[in-house]
């Protein structure tokens, strides 16, 4: 059985797209059927990840054998030009990774709609962190167009006096969100995102945070940030309230080490292999 | 074979070429062979080049039959005869969206011989130097990495490649020269406007089109005539393709200034509506049009162009329509589509057959 993959990445002749990453090149390495599908070619199975029918492009419509759709973000809310309602109908099944998501499209569509979780080659983690000492620095990474989500936190870190990495593509400069911004530039670092040394960037740091979204697009959003860290061996907290629990190395250690030990099988991607392995199998039969 | 093909052919019986969109025009003229030769086209869905309703040229499934022309979803080993792939200088860059989909079809396609047309020249100055787009070589990138471009003969390797001039043949070093043709009376000769029209691509290689020398001979148009070139797709829109015709058709000049387009189609395009062309010399211009019978030879200089256009505009309209008139005629006898699919069923059928058949730059249609 062939297995190729349409991706957002060679839709939009893109490299290095966070979703493409997660939730294809990582199932990739395990699942020897499977590949990147190359123009013109023949596969029993194709699976359109974003890629959508649009007024000109039906192939993921037209594609003879069986066709599943993979979204993973709310792109009908801003692209006006996809066709999402008319791809789902004419898919054998759609993949997701929320229940939010999956509960939405599927009051649209009779085509199943299922989820496959964001997930991860574990191996590629380092040994997930040993916390020491008390906490002093929190670390966010992201697309720097979601920074914004932590502009109410930057106040709460500045008040504990906890320095603050950001990793994103693009520098989002949040120490102007503090009081004293001027003050507070010297605890603020941003690292360049590096998919190479992301984890170990995130080390760096004795905490996590993620702010629960505000904006409609949050709503759909995976948890695929918060398990890196975790991954990563961090706690990861949403509130100041939460921060506060988490000041001490032993607390943090503590906190961590059961949802590791529940992410490091959970979030494995050979998981995600498995799933789609028996969603071909129901969609064949 | 001409005489028993028709317009009656069943699938069956015709040549099963497998290809995919690349250059709209050029596309539009070659599918209407399968209307007198034995050939249908399958073409690769795809979401690089696309065909629809927003084109500006009908679609071919409101034209051809199910024996003609159909959209396949993926390639078939066995299915097909030949293939028909298409490149242009810009493929060699190792990052362009039309590149991957070359690269791919020519890796997945292995069991048939392909034609491999290439629209372009190895001029791409804003990225390489002529010797790195035929041969390949070395080159660092915006962020100071060293990067190996193939070249487009590596691209190309076995395939056999044809060119739209015969100066683009000479400039690669190989290549078969089919030069382009087109149905006379799809394009409107209507009672001219005392406008000055220009229809090249918006973006991307600016050499190639000599956009400098374009803006250039606007400014100085401008200066001198008060006049403003409309330049079709940036400053005049066209809502579609009978809008274009009709705006070009009512156009007095056309001017194509470029420097390496080879055998530009919207200059032929012009000629076949009666516009009178102003041209630069290249890729044979001088072989077909004389200054001031039908057309005229430009050097590449803007007060040039400007003070044309102001006698041919402000002082000499008739003789302008009249000159127009007579570069028609040259367009209706040189670049018709019945040489062109002709010489181009003739490729096909070689190809087809095993053969590669070489240019020995003698046989050219003027």
């Amino acid at each position: 059985m062939v297995v190729r993959w349409q991706t957002f990445e060679q839709y939009h002749n893109k490299k290095d797209i966070g979703s493409t990453r997660i939730r294809v090149h990582n199932l990739n390495k395990f699942w020897p059927e499977s590949g990147l599908y190359r123009y013109g070619e023949k596969a029993d199975v194709m699976i359109f990840q974003k890629v959508y029918c649009t007024y000109d492009y039906k192939l993921p419509a037209h594609y003879p054998g069986v066709r599943i759709l993979d979204t993973c973000d709310p792109d009908w809310l801003q692209t006006p030009d996809i066709y999402i309602k008319e791809t789902l109908d004419n898919v054998h099944a759609a993949v997701v990774p929320t229940e939010s998501m999956r509960e939405y499209l599927q009051g649209m569509t009779d085509t199943p709609v299922r989820i496959i979780k964001d997930r991860f080659v574990i191996e590629d983690f380092p040994k997930p962190k040993v916390h020491n000492g008390e906490l002093k620095t929190a670390v966010w990474f992201g697309y720097a167009h979601n920074a914004e989500l932590l502009q109410s936190a930057i106040p709460s870190l500045e008040k504990r006096g906890i320095s603050l990495i950001v990793i994103a593509n693009d520098d989002p400069m949040l120490y102007r969100y503090a009081n004293d911004s001027v003050a507070y530039q010297e605890k603020y670092q941003y690292i360049k995102f590096n998919q190479d040394t992301l984890y170990t960037d995130i080390q760096k740091a004795d905490i996590c945070i993620m702010p629960k979204g505000y904006r409609h697009e949050d709503r759909w959003k995976s948890e695929n940030k918060t398990v890196i860290a975790q991954l990563c061996g961090l706690p990861v907290c949403q509130t100041a309230e939460e921060l506060d629990e988490l000041v001490e190395a032993e607390d943090r250690q503590k906190h961590i080490d059961p949802i590791y030990d529940i992410v490091k099988v959970e979030y494995d991607c050979r998981k995600s292999v498995q799933e789609y392995k028996d969603l071909i199998d129901e969609v064949k039969s | 074979m001409e005489g028993r093909a028709r317009g009656m052919t069943p699938e069956k019986d015709r040549i099963k070429v497998f290809g995919v969109l690349n250059h709209l025009g050029n596309q539009y003229d070659m599918l209407k062979i399968t209307k007198k030769y034995p050939i249908k086209f399958y073409w690769l869905e795809n979401n690089v080049r696309k065909w629809n309703k927003f084109s500006p040229r009908p679609a071919p499934e409101t034209i051809y039959t199910k024996d003609e022309f159909e959209y396949v979803q993926y390639y078939e080993p066995g299915k097909y005869d030949i293939a028909m792939l298409h490149v242009d200088q810009q493929h060699v860059n190792p990052h362009i969206g039309k590149g991957y989909l070359y690269k791919q079809m020519n890796e997945i396609i292995q069991d048939i011989p392909k034609i491999v047309i290439n629209h372009g020249t190895p001029m791409y100055a804003e990225m390489y130097d002529e010797e790195t787009v035929i041969n390949g070589g070395d080159t660092i990138n915006s962020r100071g990495e060293k990067v190996h471009v193939k070249g487009m003969k590596e691209l190309i390797g076995d395939n056999f490649m044809i060119v739209n001039s015969y100066e683009a043949a000479e400039r690669w070093g190989w290549g078969y020269p089919i030069i382009h043709g087109m149905t006379a009376d799809e394009w409107w000769d209507l009672p001219k406007e005392p406008r000055v029209t220009v229809m090249i691509s918006p973006g991307g290689l600016d050499k190639y089109y000599n956009r400098q020398l374009l803006s250039a001979i606007k400014f100085k148009v401008k200066e001198r005539t008060g006049i403003d070139v409309q330049h079709i797709t940036v400053n005049y829109k066209a809502h579609d393709w009978d809008d274009y015709r009709d705006f070009l058709g009512r156009s007095l000049i056309y001017i194509n200034p470029t420097l390496d387009s080879p055998m530009p189609r919207a200059r032929t395009e012009a000629m076949l509506s009666g516009c009178c062309v102003l041209t630069s010399r290249y890729h044979g211009a001088e072989d077909f049009i004389q200054s001031g019978k039908n057309g005229f030879i430009m050097p590449d200089n803007p007060d040039s162009y400007a003070e044309t256009i102001n006698e041919l505009v402000h002082k000499h309209y008739q003789e302008t329509v009249a000159i127009g008139r007579r570069g028609k005629e040259t367009a209706q006898k040189l670049f018709n589509v019945e040489r062109y699919h002709k010489q181009l069923f003739k490729i096909i059928e070689k190809v087809a057959n095993g053969q590669k058949p070489v240019w020995h730059g003698v046989d050219k249609i003027w």
